[in-house]
């Protein structure tokens, strides 16, 4: 039961963290900063207020790209932290969610057909190669530890003391996942403008904002999820807003790295996913 | 009810302006005016954008893309020309690359004077923008109640 009511207010519980985040974003730096219920009015209005008339409104890909990303980043939720769907290798499918809702977010920029929006989806691509092989590899460490492949056997105590390295490069996978600086060169506001949602406007853009709000979610669950297990449900709860801490405090204190170094940057994630899974194996 | 009032997000456009207009709505985001609080967030898409700021002269090379920036909004747009230089050329009015104030170029719903203006006369313009997003018949009534009230007081 606890399963489902979880699943289901799966998009409530990540909208009311985004908001918990930028008021926490804003008392760090002095500010009183919006209510906490602020994303609801925001995702509230973006729908009300409809789309602008952009030519990409004709494109397909345009229309569909925010509403598949948003339903693929919510059925990650059927596994993690509750197995409510289980089967065997669901490990492997759950990593290749990850990677398909990331793959859905450059499809939405490439297809709002806008410089920026391009800029941004080609920077994206070209790190995600990178990236996303750390993570799965960083993954497959916490298969072979715990020999199983089904999410619903994995251990309620958590594999933090067996696979310390792992926590490192997971927390900075997450942070450049979630595109929070100093790994936001794909976003980069003040450089392309948000680069893949600069064309998006309305309902899309809502959908945007919300699936976002959602991964924000799923890697502050998934990480405590692995790391420290689910044994203690209110352990567990403390240890998700203790991340949406750190990753706010990232993103407050950080500036951006360049686009020359940031692949720099994630080849040194990769290297270290390399000897903590080779570390592991030996 | 209309939901713009409870996050009504910005965009900033300068045409032509000193940087002075430009620094003074930077002001704010600090944490002294904070205009987050009322649910305002700096958007650099004016495709995401309610409000639009516009600075500056509106000069030559810049009215076509005000034009584009304008058209680009979702409908419900309510446009603020912020400085005096937005509301009649203010010191470079005399100079050969004004041409027409802002009003001309696109439709204008407040104005914000003083070169440069203070970030409370923007805050409040801002928030007389949106309460004539409301429809003016529903609100004054209760408007005038409020402040009989307080002036009895
Ligand atoms: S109004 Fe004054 S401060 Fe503002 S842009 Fe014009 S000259 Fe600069």
């Amino acid at each position: 039961m606890t399963e489902w009511v979880f699943f289901v207010a799966a998009p409530f519980i990540a909208l009311l963290l985004q908001g918990i985040r930028r008021k926490l974003n804003a008392r760090m730096q002095n500010r009183i900063g919006p209510p906490v219920w602020q994303p609801f009015l925001d995702v509230i209005k973006l729908v009300q207020k409809g789309k602008s008339d952009s030519e990409g409104n004709l494109n397909f890909f345009f229309v569909i790209a925010p509403i598949i990303f948003f339903i693929t980043t919510w059925v990650m939720f059927l596994f993690v932290p509750f197995a409510i769907w289980s089967f065997e290798f669901d490990f492997l499918l759950l990593i290749y969610l990850t990677i398909l809702s990331g793959g859905l977010y450059v499809l939405a920029g490439f297809a709002s057909d806008s410089p920026l929006g391009v800029h941004g989806a080609m920077r994206e691509m070209i790190t995600m190669v990178v990236y996303e092989t750390s993570f799965t590899l960083c993954l497959f460490t916490f298969i072979v530890i715990s020999g199983t492949l089904t999410l619903a056997n994995y251990p309620p105590e958590g594999l933090l003391l067996q696979a310390p390295l792992a926590a490192v490069i997971l927390y900075l996978i997450g942070s450049i996942e979630l595109k929070i600086t100093p790994f936001d060169t794909a976003e980069a506001p003040t450089e392309i403008l948000e680069g893949f949602s600069t064309e998006f406007s309305g309902a899309g853009l809502a959908f945007l904002e919300l699936g976002d709000a959602m991964k924000f979610l799923f890697f502050c669950v998934f990480i405590p999820f692995l790391l420290f297990g689910t044994g203690n449900m209110w352990l567990f709860a403390l240890l998700v807003l203790l991340f949406v801490f750190i990753f706010t405090f990232s993103k407050v204190t950080t500036p951006r790295f360049r686009v020359d170094q940031v692949v720099q940057v994630y080849f040194v994630v990769l290297i270290l996913a390399v000897i903590n899974l080779a570390w592991v194996i030996i | 009810m209309d939901y713009i009032k409870k996050s009504p997000w910005i965009c900033v456009y300068n045409a032509g302006s000193c940087n002075g207009c430009d620094l003074e709505v930077l002001a704010l985001l600090n944490p002294k005016y904070d205009i987050e609080r009322f649910g305002c967030e700096l958007k650099a898409s004016p495709r995401h954008a309610d409000i639009l700021l516009v600075t500056g002269i509106g000069s030559k090379q810049n009215q076509k893309r005000l034009k584009l920036v304008y058209e680009q909004m979702a409908s419900k747009k309510k446009v603020i020309a912020v400085g005096s230089c937005a509301i009649s050329g203010g010191p470079f009015r005399e100079g050969w690359v004004f041409t027409e104030p802002v009003d001309r170029i696109i439709p204008v719903d407040m104005y914000v004077p003083g070169c440069p203006p203070r970030p409370e006369a923007i805050i409040d313009a801002l928030i007389k923008v949106l309460e004539e997003l409301d429809g003016d018949k529903k609100d004054k009534p209760k408007q005038t109640r409020r402040r009989s009230k307080k002036a009895k007081k």
